[in-house]
């Protein structure tokens, strides 16, 4: 997946109909269910057995930078729309992108003891995305991030989110990850629909890191 | 399994239904915002639904191989919500003895609508036919079970047992409220915080153990119904009551949890038959309805019960009956005994 660098402001680029991403490539990523075997308890693997989750089978991906700030541009479809939740047996929507903080971090388990993964996790409840570190699973640390900024619209069935972040680990706290422009990386994706009450590992996700190249 | 282990017996013959012991907890600990529908004890007549509505049927715990079973998450209506009151209209309206103080369906969007349902919404409701009706109170609160399905369940592994006393507690800066321990718990006694967005329950009032004084919800109950110790303490009731006596028994031993509060199962009156004449050889409470709440052990148990009362009619002594009866009332939660009131406080926040 290319990063292509753009001479638009941030604002453009977090408005979903802007000119900027109507000339954007679209890359098609294909999702498919975190496996049941994998998820971390019993109780999970039993009572999701038979009642299926991360039915979505792909999203459409643009991602453009302008030197300051980096943005991808997530479109699924979600019949339905759900933000904060009106009872306790409800749950929002949510979707990620994740980076390896290592070469060589595993994507599957979200990385492992000594080679973290780094999460920008959007829900649809939250004013702005969180940054998660994780070492494998179970072990994710959520933390404000005044890098991160989010616009979003549910509208006609999809989900259209921009997730944005500044380049070079600018304004970003300590130990997350830096996207830099001529530099290539891995990124993959989840996706949470809330109706189905997904959340944690009942998620649809991108099964390989892609590779990302950011354009200098 | 805990090194050392926390247990509570409930007797069920002097439980009265009053829920002193609800609020007693609900002031100590559920007093803050996100918190209003909750109840960490709650007193529910049975037969009756319970709360939540229906928990009994919404899965969760262990089956026969010890295999999670999926559970069914709970929603804020089963609980029951927080009621509305319409304070203003009585109060300061000048409506004098028009209006009167009613509950508000907190779902009907401020319209004036009556609750459709709350927590122990079927009181005393009972069940049988006049005059063979029946009912008695179930007091419920976290069992700190032996083997907890809440923590076995969590992806995070914020829900931990203590060592030390077998409490089971939940780390709230672990928890993001994935609300799987909801589901898996098959007594349904967690509750989720939608303002603070992470699950919650009875801590078994630990900070006030760890100063020597028992949880409120046994101290508090007037009708001398709670009895609290360890399990392994030989001098304690707890131990006389579960493992001498064997007349106190666990709630729904087949949910595979190996719960940590005890109940001594109710005795009733007899039946009166057709003619009007008292049938001394079935009892007002149908046994099966018993066995499906307390299992196979609950004959067993009221046999004992109806054993030693006899005994102490007949003018004799039965140890069980003295601690049953709790003839000093500090004697129910030994070593647990200071007095809230004479301990030394840190000084309040500000």
């Amino acid at each position: 997946m290319r990063v292509g660098r753009v001479d638009a402001k941030d604002e453009e680029l977090l408005s979903p109909d802007s000119k900027a991403w109507q000339e954007a490539p679209v890359n098609e990523v294909v999702l498919s269910p975190a496996p049941l075997e994998m998820q971390p308890t019993e109780y999970i693997r039993v009572a999701r057995n038979g009642r299926p989750y991360g039915v979505l089978s792909s999203m459409k991906v643009s991602a453009l930078h302008n030197g300051d700030s980096v943005f991808f541009h997530l479109i699924w479809q979600d019949g339905s729309e759900d933000g904060p939740i009106k009872d306790i047996n409800q749950f929002a929507d949510a979707a990620a992108v994740m980076f390896p903080m290592v070469e060589d971090a595993p994507l599957i388990g979200m990385g492992i003891k000594g080679k973290p993964v780094n999460v920008w996790l959007w829900r649809a409840d939250w004013e702005r995305p969180k940054n998660v570190a994780a070492e494998g699973m179970g072990t994710t640390v959520r933390r404000d991030d005044p890098a991160l900024s989010s616009a979003a619209r549910h509208a006609n069935g999809q989900w259209d989110l921009i997730v944005a972040r500044s380049l070079n680990g600018k304004r970003a706290p300590q130990g997350t990850v830096a996207l830099a422009p001529g530099t290539v990386t891995k990124i993959a994706f989840a996706v949470w629909q809330g109706s189905e009450q997904e959340r944690a590992g009942l998620k649809a996700f991108s099964p390989d890191w892609q590779e990302l190249e950011l354009d200098a | 399994m805990s090194e050392r282990q926390l247990a509570f017996v409930f007797d069920l013959n002097k439980c009265l239904g009053c829920q002193t012991c609800t609020i007693s907890c609900k002031t100590l600990w559920t007093d803050q915002p996100g918190m209003e529908y909750m109840w960490w004890n709650i007193v529910n007549t049975m037969p009756g639904r319970g709360t939540p509505r229906d928990r009994d049927e919404m899965g969760g715990g262990f089956d026969a191989e010890g295999r999670a079973r999926a559970g069914v998450l709970p929603s804020a209506k089963d609980f029951g919500e927080a009621w509305d009151f319409n304070y203003e209209e009585v109060f300061y309206e000048g409506k004098g003895q028009s209006a009167y103080l009613h509950p508000r369906n907190p779902s009907a969007d401020g319209k004036d609508e009556a609750p459709e349902w709350g927590p122990n919404w079927d009181e005393d409701q009972g069940a049988g036919e006049y005059p063979n009706s029946y009912y008695f109170y179930l007091p419920t609160i976290c069992m700190h079970c032996t083997e907890p399905a809440c923590l076995a369940a969590c992806p995070r592994t914020a829900i931990s047992k203590r060592e030390e006393d077998g409490i089971v507690l939940i780390d709230e800066d672990r928890c993001d409220g994935y609300r799987f321990c909801m589901e898996a718990c098959p007594y349904k006694r967690i509750y989720f915080n939608p303002d603070r967005f992470i699950s919650q329950k009875c801590v078994m009032c630990f900070a006030r153990l760890e100063e020597g004084v028992a949880p409120a919800c046994v101290r508090q109950c007037p009708g001398r119904v709670r009895h609290f110790g360890y399990l392994d303490d030989e001098e304690n009731d707890v131990f006389k009551l579960v493992k001498t006596w064997k007349v106190a028994i666990p709630l729904h031993p087949e949910f595979g949890t190996e719960p940590n509060v005890y109940y001594v199962p109710p005795l009733a009156p007899p039946r009166f038959d057709e003619n009007g004449e008292i049938d001394e050889e079935n009892p007002r409470i149908p046994m099966e309805y018993l066995r499906s709440l307390f299992g196979p052990a609950v004959d067993q148990a009221l046999a004992t019960l109806k054993l030693e009362m006899e005994k102490t009619r007949q003018g004799g002594k039965s140890e069980l009956m003295d601690i049953l009866i709790a003839y000093k009332w500090q004697n129910m939660f030994i070593p647990f005994v200071e007095d809230p009131g004479e301990l030394s406080r840190p000084a309040p926040k500000s």
